[in-house]
C-alpha cells in the first residue's frame, strides 16, 4: 500500500507501464484479470486493450504526509471504535469483531 | 398509540410497483422468462436509468458500458439486474412528507451498508448474494414505516434514544409497544416478499439463537451489525449492537479473511450509494 497515494479512476489509454493499480481488474465474470497494488507493464497494458478493459483504478501521488498527522489519525480512527462499541462490553462476538476492525483500522490509509 | 394500530397502518400502505412484485415472486421460481420481465423493467424510464448506473459502477468492473437493461442481463445475468431494480425502486417509494426531522439518507446509508456487507458475506454462508443483498436493503424498512405513518410518536423514540443512549429497537418498543423488526415482518408479509426474506426482516435483532447461524437470518443479523460497526451510515451517535460469538465464529475467517470482506464491503457500499441515494 503506498502510504500518502489516493486511488484515481483513468482510462486504459492514460495508463502507463510503472503505475499500480489501487483496484483489482475483473472480467465479465468477477475473476480477476490484475490483482491489487500490480504494477502495469507494457505487456499487461496491451493485454488490457486485447481484452476491451476501458478502464482502471490506479495510485495516484497525494500531498506529502506529514507523519505525526499520520498518527493522530490513526488515533482518531481507533477512539472511535472504542466509542462505537461503547455497549459491547459483555458480548463474545462484539470483542472479536472489535478486535479484528482494530487491526483493520490501524492500518487503514487516509 | 397501541401494536394493532400499527399493524393496520401497514396493510393501508401502497403496493409497490406491479414490476417489483413480479420481480420478487421470480426469486423462489425455477423457470423466468427473463426477456419478458427486461421489457417490463425498460418501460419504467427513471428506473432503467438508475440501474443501467448501477450496472456500470465500477464494483461489477465492466470491460464495456451497458446500455439497455437487456445487455445487462446477458453481460450480469438476472440476479444481479433483479437485485438491483428491486433496490432502486424500493429505495424511491417512501416520501419523507411530514418527517422532516428524520435523517433519511442516513437510514439509506445504513440500508445500503447492511447490504453490501450481505452480499459480500453470503458465499461464505453459501448463501445466494443477490436475495442477501436484497434481505440487506429491506431489514429496516418497519423503520420507514414507523417514520412516515407515525411521525409526532417517532419523535418521542428519537428522544428515548438521546435520553438513553439505547438502539432504535428499544426505544420503538417503548413508545408503539412493537419494534421495526415485527412491523417490517408484517410489511414484508403484505408485500409478499419470500419466505426467507420476511424471516430475516423478522430475525435480523434475535442474536440469542445459535444454533443455525448460516441461515439467510443469521447473516443479515451479522451484516447489520458490521455495517454499524464500519460506520458507514455517518451517524456520530452510531453504536454497534451485541455479536454473539457463535454467529462470528460460525463463519470462521481468519484476520486477512476478515479485513477482505470488511474492504469489499465498503467498496460495494460506496458505489451503490452514490447512485441508490441521489
Amino acid at each position: 500500500m503506498n502510504t500518502g497515494h489516493r486511488p484515481s479512476e483513468i482510462s486504459l489509454d492514460q495508463a502507463a507501464a510503472g503505475m499500480t493499480l489501487a483496484a483489482a481488474l475483473l472480467d465479465d465474470h468477477g475473476g480477476v484479470l490484475l490483482p491489487q497494488d500490480a504494477a502495469l507493464t507494457d505487456s499487461t497494458l496491451a493485454a488490457l486493450r486485447r481484452r476491451g478493459v476501458a478502464r482502471c483504478v490506479v495510485w495516484t501521488a497525494g500531498e506529502p504526509v506529514d507523519p505525526a498527522e499520520l498518527e493522530r489519525a490513526r488515533a482518531a480512527r481507533l477512539a472511535r471504535l472504542d466509542y462505537l462499541f461503547r455497549h459491547c462490553a459483555e458480548g463474545g462476538g462484539s470483542q472479536l469483531l472489535l478486535q479484528a476492525l482494530r487491526g483493520y483500522r490501524a492500518r487503514e490509509q487516509p | 398509540m397501541n401494536a394493532s394500530e400499527v399493524i393496520r397502518a401497514v396493510r393501508d400502505l401502497p403496493s409497490l410497483p406491479a414490476v417489483v412484485n413480479e420481480l420478487l415472486a421470480t426469486m423462489e421460481q425455477e423457470d423466468v422468462d427473463t426477456q419478458a420481465l427486461a421489457a417490463k423493467i425498460t418501460r419504467d424510464q427513471a428506473l432503467t436509468a438508475k440501474t443501467l448506473r448501477l450496472a456500470n459502477s465500477s464494483f461489477y468492473g465492466l470491460p464495456s458500458k451497458v446500455t439497455s437493461i437487456q445487455q445487462a442481463v446477458a453481460v450480469l445475468g438476472f440476479h444481479s439486474i433483479r437485485t438491483l431494480v428491486t433496490a432502486c425502486s424500493l429505495t424511491g417509494s417512501f416520501s419523507a412528507a411530514g418527517s422532516r426531522d428524520f435523517d433519511f439518507p442516513a437510514f439509506w446509508r445504513h440500508a445500503i451498508a447492511t447490504a453490501a456487507a450481505a452480499r459480500v458475506l453470503a458465499p461464505h454462508a453459501r448463501l445466494n448474494p443477490e436475495t442477501a443483498f436484497t434481505a440487506g436493503l429491506l431489514h429496516d424498512l418497519g423503520t420507514l414505516v414507523l417514520v412516515t405513518r407515525f411521525p409526532d410518536a417517532y419523535r418521542q423514540v428519537r428522544a428515548h434514544q438521546r435520553q438513553h443512549d439505547c438502539p432504535s429497537a428499544p426505544a420503538q418498543q417503548a413508545v408503539f409497544g412493537l419494534d421495526h423488526a415485527a412491523v417490517g415482518s408484517a410489511l414484508a408479509a403484505h408485500w409478499k416478499f419470500p419466505a426467507a426474506i420476511q424471516a430475516a426482516v423478522a430475525e435480523h435483532h434475535r442474536i440469542d439463537d445459535p444454533g443455525k447461524p448460516l441461515t439467510l437470518s443469521g447473516l443479515i443479523a451479522l451484516a447489520n451489525v458490521l455495517a454499524h460497526a464500519l460506520d458507514l451510515a455517518g451517524v456520530e451517535n452510531e453504536q454497534v449492537p451485541p455479536l454473539a460469538e457463535p454467529l462470528w465464529r460460525a463463519f470462521a475467517l481468519d484476520d486477512a479473511g476478515w479485513e477482505r470482506v470488511f474492504g469489499a464491503t465498503e467498496q460495494l457500499f460506496h458505489d451503490m450509494s452514490q447512485t441508490l441515494t441521489t
